[in-house]
């Protein structure tokens, strides 16, 4: 593997719109069960105040994904750019990885009984094209990125965030830069 | 491929009255069918008859048995009070056409994705089966293509093709017919019908459409004079 | 093997001739050749034509007739090629299997029991009934006519061109959405005019006023972004930490309706700082001394403090930096005048902006929206009513259309007497989902003899109808459409064909014109010609040619214009008042019963018996009651919920996820808790829409009370829809 692509997400920026989420629908014209992108609401009590605060995940496209691992079809490979591809024909439906993904990306779809999730728009991106989900994000909070020493080293950014999975056990390909928070005057 | 040689040498080495009536019968049922759904909810008066009696010679020449049950009681709705069919018609547009979202909408894409919709890629294969033979819905770009009535519709067309084709010794052009009915039953009509039927046998009362949706699913199978 | 037909037919011609033993009846030979191949992707240009502020550009991609995506276009300057998530669902509402599809009557109203109709017997109905109670009644004042914005596209002004071109009818006067700004702006400057939202770029001090851009109005976050990053600081003053006010700088929980106070407040220590523009104040306003006496005798910081909740050091801190960091924006939101003061309180935060001299600067501005951009033709509404109707004569003497009160219309329908309303026509519009008092609009409904809806899906307000007649969506129709907000305009293409018997507002005017017609020669001046092209072709003007630079509607087609305008509004200083100044002192506003000066008007307290505010504000996933219904937006949003403050719940022993009765003498409703402190102990917040198969609906609750204003420039009052008090208990 030569990079590792993936997503850098700022909580500072996003203001849970959804407008991702929907985006990548809108490109794959999915089924409405499947979410292949969910913007998720970071918890009021794990901040000094509470605000409306989140991110958005789809496949983290991990260095070591589990999801791989255990596919029993060889449904999932991992390109040179570190995009981990999952092959809807091949899948067998086994939801094995479902049971492996700590972040529960792969979705099923009970109408085909097949799973399905983010291949990080890579036929976008070969063409030189932005992730849809990325394009359509109005505060620019979502962005592609190469995960490497440097993206690590700038000030903020976050390997992960309260209440999610160690990101020891799959090194996704997800950096996070926190919410902040300004100055409230409340009322309570 | 083996069974449509083995329809056409039936047809064929047998020259047989009774397998060209049946699928004459076949080709009413289809047509039967078609113009019941196209027709709607006000015009079952007219269109039940013809129905029931397409599928009681159905039954008669050929006999899956389980749908004797089925023909009967269309046949107790033939002589309906005016108020029995109004109801019905109520009963059709609440599983078929609305305003209020309807129970079992009658469009094959509705049923092959999990929460479907209409004028998906199912449409425009079945478009393009159609176009195969020089034919187009009528009401294209309106009207998907792959509802109910145009399948079926569809069917009637390639079965009395081969019909016609086998009146006329042309038995190539038979094969070919009988063979393009069996593809597009199986990649079409078989892939939805019974889902259909399901949601209709789910969402009413009547036993007028819980019978009409056994005959759907029976009258459409590729695979019925072996 | 597979078979080509090829083998042994020769040509089309043997097929065609076999073809033609069949007795078709939904399918039809094609008379070009057979073509399967899939089509180039085709692009077309549309406008999101709901109500909203952004109004974005769309390019829908269309293949082999249908409609595959859509996504934002990018030479739209304001939305540059992005849509929110409502504008990403589109091929879901087009190709929802729920859509209504083809006229359908229903016999009795109300049972659900439906007949699908012919176009034509639609038409004969309804027309039919027109006439019976014009001759009945002698005019055609028993039909009563409600439509607003469900779709704003200027072409379906043919539906109100459908009622005038009838005769003289009941209309439901007004807008419940925003009248009392636009009434306090319009007493302030003459009328409602504010900055292009791209030059909030320029301002150095930001304030949103009651404003959640994040839920509607996302594209202006970009240009607020871009203001901060260039060194401004955004305040965000609302009563519900919202996702915008999660991002401010400054977030300020305000009381409920008390924001003419914190405004008042500001003003009295900017006075005694001596931080007013005293030119600009002058020079270009009325009564502005007079006001600041007012502020000198009645107004203190502790007095402001005090009703507004807000500490006094905050008061300073927000007076000092909003009148020293020039230019300063204030967006006020609409949220903040569905208040029995509220647009009183627009009309504070005006003269604030006045007298810090931010109004006619670019960056500045007391920002609330804008008709602008809105001049054009009107062609398919304007149409004469037939030769002798008969009108109702209004307190000037002059025939007309009987105007009642959109924000009081069960009410105000059922108070008719002579003549009597007999039958609705609504288009673009589900009261029965949006007006306040649910009850009272089922109960006017029930009393009606016929009801009409022009719809494209099953809501409330088709449940209770005689006819519903199939509306098409946007990308079926031609239209244009301009933004209450930004300053683009864009044409809307046909992209599709219209699904199954759908017909726009036009096309449907057309016909029930040819049925009067012909039932009643003369009857109805509605033209009976036009193709959907030519009717928004007639929308463009000379003067909306110059404001976009353009001299045909057709150049629009390569992309949305932005009109020609300054970036500030006011710049000119020609304020549109009788006075042509800006009136802090206005007569008008006294002639109408208010206060002449912006001056301070009480709250509307909680009663006793329901001590809880309950707020409705626009949802995230809807709009109105639109969009929430569809299978996406119930995957992203299953489910209504009320958002209480964690010690009121304890109070009431509510927790997270129970089901909670709030109610009131009016109505009840139960919906799931989410305890948040984003919301005050006083407030609880339940976001107004329409989810599919649920009769969830907060207005059983809410009364139809007027707001302060809204009367002089739009006809009525609005509707106090925050002014809403309840209890709840554990249901
Ligand atoms: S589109 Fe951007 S702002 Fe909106 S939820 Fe997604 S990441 Fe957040
Ligand atoms: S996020 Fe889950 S599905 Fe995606 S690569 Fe990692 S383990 Fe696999
Ligand atoms: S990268 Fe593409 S597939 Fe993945 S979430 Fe974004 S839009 Fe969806």
């Amino acid at each position: 593997m030569t990079k590792q692509l993936g997503f850098l997400h700022n909580s500072e920026k996003c203001v849970g719109c959804q407008g991702c989420e929907m985006a990548c629908k809108n490109e794959y014209q999915t089924d409405a069960a499947p979410r292949w992108r969910q913007v998720f609401q970071l918890r009021e009590e794990d901040y000094s105040l509470p605000t409306r605060m989140f991110f958005s995940m789809a496949c983290n496209h991990c260095a070591n994904p589990e999801c791989l691992r255990v596919c029993p079809v060889k449904a999932y490979t991992k390109r040179e750019d570190g995009i981990v591809v999952h092959d809807h024909d091949r899948c067998i439906g086994c939801r094995l990885c479902l049971m492996a993904c700590p972040y529960d990306r792969p979705q099923f779809n009970p109408a085909q009984k097949k799973v399905e999730k983010c291949n990080l728009c890579y036929q976008r991106i070969d063409k030189g094209e932005k992730p849809a989900c990325v394009a359509a994000c109005i505060p620019e909070a979502l962005q592609l990125v190469e995960i490497n020493e440097a993206l690590d080293q700038r000030m903020g950014v976050l390997k992960t965030l309260p209440g999610l999975p160690s990101p020891d056990i799959t090194q996704p390909a997800i950096r996070f830069i926190g919410p902040k928070q300004g100055k409230q005057i409340r009322r309570d | 491929m083996v069974q449509t040689k083995g329809e056409v040498f039936l047809m064929r080495e047998c020259a047989e009255q009774r397998t060209l009536e049946k699928y004459q019968a076949k080709i009413n049922l289809l047509l039967a069918l078609s113009r019941f759904f196209d027709q709607g909810g006000e015009q079952l008066p007219k269109t039940l008859e013809p129905l029931n009696k397409a599928a009681a010679v159905l039954v008669q020449s050929e006999g899956p048995k389980e749908l004797e049950s089925a023909v009967k009681i269309l046949e107790e709705y033939l002589n309906s009070s005016p108020e029995v069919y109004q109801a019905l018609t109520y009963e059709f547009n609440r599983l078929f056409v609305g305003p209020a979202a309807p129970k079992a909408p009658p469009y094959e894409s509705v049923y092959r994705s999990a929460e479907g919709l209409v004028m998906q890629e199912q449409t425009l294969a079945v478009r393009k089966m159609y176009l195969r033979e020089g034919l187009h819905s009528q009401e294209q770009g309106h009207e998907p293509d792959d509802f109910i009535g145009t399948e079926l519709e569809f069917m009637a067309y390639l079965l009395s093709r081969a019909l016609s084709s086998q009146q006329e010794q042309n038995l190539s052009a038979a094969q070919y017919y009988l063979e393009l009915h069996r593809e597009f039953c199986s990649k079409h009509m078989e892939q939805w019908v019974e889902a259909f039927a399901q949601a209709i046998g789910r969402s009413t009362d009547y036993p007028l459409f819980t019978a009409l949706s056994k005959i759907l699913v029976a009258g459409t199978q590729s695979s019925f004079c072996k | 093997m597979k078979l080509s037909r090829r083998q042994f037919i020769g040509g089309t011609a043997a097929a065609a001739a076999g073809a033609a033993l069949f007795n078709f009846n939904l399918l039809t030979k094609s008379v070009t050749a057979a073509d399967d191949s899939l089509e180039e992707m085709k692009t077309f240009r549309n406008v999101c034509p709901r109500n909203c502020y952004d109004t974005c550009g769309q390019i829908s991609y269309v293949q082999n007739g249908i409609l595959k995506k859509v996504e934002g276009d990018p030479k739209h300057g304001y939305t540059n090629g992005k849509l929110c998530l409502k504008g990403y669902t589109y091929t879901r509402r087009v190709y929802s299997p729920d859509r209504v599809k083809y006229p359908m009557k229903q016999t009795p109203r109300g049972s659900g029991n439906w007949t699908r109709i012919s176009w034509d017997e639609a038409m004969d109905t309804i027309a039919k009934k027109i006439l019976e109670l014009k001759s009945r009644y002698g005019s055609t004042l028993p039909i009563c006519f409600n439509k607003y914005s469900g779709n704003f596209g200027i072409v379906h002004y043919g539906a109100e061109g459908t009622m005038s071109s009838i005769g003289y009818t009941t209309r439901a006067l007004g807008t419940p959405c925003w009248p009392a700004g636009i009434d306090a702006q319009t007493y302030d400057f003459g009328t409602l005019y504010s900055n292009d939202p791209e030059d909030m770029v320029n301002a150095k001090y930001l304030i949103l006023w009651g404003q959640n851009a994040a839920w509607t109005a996302i594209h202006t976050l970009p240009f607020i972004n871009k203001a901060r990053e260039r060194g401004a600081k955004l305040v965000v003053i609302d009563p519900v930490l919202t996702s915008t006010a999660s991002k401010a700088d400054l977030y300020i929980q305000i009381n409920s309706s008390t924001d003419g106070a914190l405004a008042l407040g500001m003003a009295r220590y900017i006075l005694d700082n001596n931080w007013v523009d005293w030119d600009y104040a002058r020079n270009n306003s009325v009564g502005f001394d007079e006001w600041v006496d007012y502020l000198k005798t009645n107004i203190t910081l502790d007095w402001a403090s005090e009703k507004t909740g807000v500490p006094q050091d905050i008061i300073r801190e927000i007076a000092r930096e909003y009148a020293t960091t020039k230019p300063a924006s204030m967006w006020v939101g609409y949220g903040m005048q569905r208040h029995i003061n509220g647009g009183q309180n627009v009309r504070i935060i005006d003269a604030l902006g006045v007298m810090t001299g931010n109004v006619g600067k670019s960056g500045g501005g007391v920002n609330y929206g804008h008709l602008e951009t809105w001049g054009f033709s009107y062609n398919a509404m304007v149409n004469p009513a037939p030769k002798g109707s008969k009108g109702f004569i209004g307190p000037d003497g002059k025939e007309g259309d009987r105007n009642i009160n959109m924000n009081n219309f069960a009410h105000d329908v059922m108070a008719q007497n002579d003549p009597p309303v007999k039958m609705l026509w609504l288009a673009c519009r589900n009261p029965g989902s949006q007006d306040p008092d649910t009850n009272a609009i089922e109960k006017m409904f029930a009393a009606m003899e016929f009801v009409v809806t022009v719809d494209s899906f099953f809501n409330k307000t088709v449940q209770m109808s005689d006819i519903v007649l199939p509306a098409t969506t946007h990308f079926e129709d031609w239209d244009v459409m301009a933004s209450y907000w930004h300053y683009w305009i864009g044409i809307n293409q046909r992209a599709i064909d219209p699904l199954y018997e759908s017909k726009s507002d036009v096309e449907i005017a057309m016909l029930l014109s040819e049925k009067m017609n012909a039932l009643e020669p003369g009857s109805c001046t509605f033209p009976t010609s036009g193709t959907p092209e030519e009717w928004a072709a007639k929308e463009f003007n000379p003067g909306i040619h110059s404001l976009l630079g353009i001299s045909d509607y057709r150049e629009l087609i390569e992309g949305p214009r932005k009109a020609k305008m300054t970036p500030a509004s006011w710049a000119d200083g020609k304020f549109r008042t009788p006075s042509k100044k800006i009136e802090i002192h206005s007569d008008l506003a006294e002639k109408n019963g208010l206060p002449a000066l912006p001056v301070w008007v009480e709250d509307m307290k909680a009663p006793e018996k329901y001590p809880i505010r309950l707020f409705t504000p626009h949802p995230q996933h809807g709009l109105h009651s639109q969009f929430q219904n569809l299978d996406w937006m119930m995957t992203a949003n299953p489910e209504p919920k009320v958002e209480i403050h964690p010690v009121l719940a304890a109070k009431y022993g509510i927790s997270e996820g129970d089901k909670v009765k709030i109610y009131n003498d009016l109505g009840s409703i139960i919906v799931k808790a989410h305890l948040t402190r984003t919301t005050s102990p006083e407030v609880i917040v339940s976001y107004e829409a329409w989810y599919k198969d649920s009769n969830f609906n907060v207005n059983y609750t809410l009364k139809a009370t007027p707001s302060d204003m809204g009367k002089q420039a739009t006809g009525n009052n609005g509707v106090a829809f925050h002014d809403n008090f309840v209890t709840i208990e554990k249901a």
